[in-house]
């Protein structure tokens, strides 16, 4: 019995730590600063994670993304690549992190080069893009890329003309 | 003619090559650092601290900054630290205001930080104590309980996500060599990295055209981070502060630098 309490207490630790950090930044901002979700408190304290609990939290996630039915046809690789280099609140801002295309040259480096990333063999399914647009911690639990879908940065549309700038072949991502 | 088309040669070089690993607009903050304009905010900042100001007309050389009244000589290196009187971990600008309330009586509450091309009188203010510590070293020392624990908070901060892209400190500046767009991100947890950036603030900041401070650096990469705006005057904040401080120890203050 005993045992059992103190398992339950250790499990539950992570979780109460990020509590009371919240708590203790309740009155701090001039606007409050939004009640972490789980995602964001595991990944606070991301050495306390064991594989199988990340593993389980991955697959919720995927769950939960809605892929539109209809994503049949690409979307505009045009305004995809506005939203790409733009810097708004509603934009992707892409270039920030990401190589884009062989043109560039203010690119970050925090995420990998997409260059040519429309244009591997085999090719990468479109669903498997969105989805990832909409929600990286599904396949990658603690990624320091945004959940642009989820947290209502970009609407669906956008994450479709995303997708279709990574992924069609005129796209300047896939020049040689 | 040739002389122009090497230099572009050059330059294209420097930004396309891959192997180029360094801080591409050092050289250009070097050359800017001969001439740096922080010397007007740092002499505005000693005639603040010597002039009678506030409803009791009193300058601020009774102001105790922790290492006894008057002494400015040093003090930045050790804060933020405690401060029994005020009951609170205080950076120095929490500690000028302190003293600006306790000691000259001022009740009205001036904005901390200017807009572009202003600088506060607390800018300035902090601007002329931190260049008194000019080649000294950060030097925290023995902390205090309470400091102790609100480095430990500062620390959890450091690696908590949070706000709508979930970011945190230790998205960017947890590891070396990364860049956002073309800027270079230090690794805050790597003390050869951090020592230089921490030990370089309060600084002329071109961007802003005026000095700023550490506080209000961290203060606007929160901001960055697309978390709201902390209040000036928060404990967070001095948190955080006092953990780039603990990382930075040991380095030698470089204050005012220039920054991009």
């Amino acid at each position: 019995m005993k045992y059992r309490f103190l398992m339950f207490t250790l499990l539950i630790s992570p979780w109460l730590c990020a509590e009371d950090l919240d708590q203790w930044l309740r009155n701090q901002s001039n606007s409050p600063l939004a009640r972490s979700d789980q995602i964001q408190h595991v990944c606070s304290t991301p050495e306390s994670l064991t594989p199988k609990q990340r593993k389980r939290m991955e697959e919720d996630a995927q769950k939960a993304i809605p892929i539109p039915k209809h994503l049949n046809a690409l979307g505009d690789r045009v305004r995809g690549e506005r939203l790409a280099y733009g810097t708004g609140d509603h934009d992707g801002n892409c270039v920030g992190c990401h190589r884009l295309q062989k043109s560039d040259v203010a690119y970050g480096t925090l995420g990998p080069s997409l260059l040519g990333y429309g244009s591997q063999t085999p090719k990468v399914d479109q669903r498997h893009v969105w989805a990832h647009l909409y929600n990286p911690k599904a396949f990658n639990l603690c990624s320091v890329m945004p959940r642009f879908g989820q947290q209502h940065i970009l609407d669906e549309a956008a994450l479709k003309d995303l997708t279709a700038f990574l992924l069609d072949d005129a796209s300047p991502v896939n020049q040689p | 003619m040739f002389k122009r088309w090497i230099s572009i040669v050059l330059m294209a070089d420097l930004a396309l090559s891959p192997v180029y690993s360094g801080d591409l607009f050092a050289t250009d903050r070097q050359r800017l650092a001969e001439d740096n304009p922080a010397v007007f905010a740092v002499e505005r900042g000693k005639t603040l601290w010597e002039t009678p100001a506030g409803p009791n007309n009193v300058n601020l050389e009774r102001c105790d900054l922790g290492l006894g009244p008057g002494v400015v000589e040093g003090a930045y290196v050790a804060l933020p630290r405690w401060f029994e009187d005020a009951h609170r971990v205080m950076d120095l600008e929490q500690r000028l205001r302190w003293c600006q309330k306790s000691l000259q009586g001022v009740v009205s509450d001036q904005a901390w930080y200017g807009t572009e091309g202003r600088e506060t009188d607390l800018e300035a203010l902090t601007v002329w104590v931190a260049s008194r510590s000019l080649g000294k070293k950060l030097d925290l020392g023995e902390m205090s309980a309470p400091s102790q624990s609100l480095l430990g908070l500062g620390r959890r901060l450091f690696y908590k996500r949070a706000g709508s892209h979930d970011y945190g400190c230790v998205t960017c500046h947890a590891a070396s060599g990364l860049r956002v767009r073309l800027q270079t991100l230090p690794n805050l947890l790597d003390p050869m990295e951090a020592g230089p950036v921490v030990a370089s603030w309060p600084a002329y900041r071109l961007s802003q055209g005026q000095v700023r401070t550490l506080r209000w650096r961290i203060r606007d990469c929160l901001r960055q981070s697309h978390w709201p705006s902390f209040k000036e005057d928060s404990d967070a904040l001095t948190a955080l502060e006092l953990f780039l401080m603990r990382q930075a120890d040991g380095t030698v203050m470089v204050a005012p630098a220039v920054k991009r």
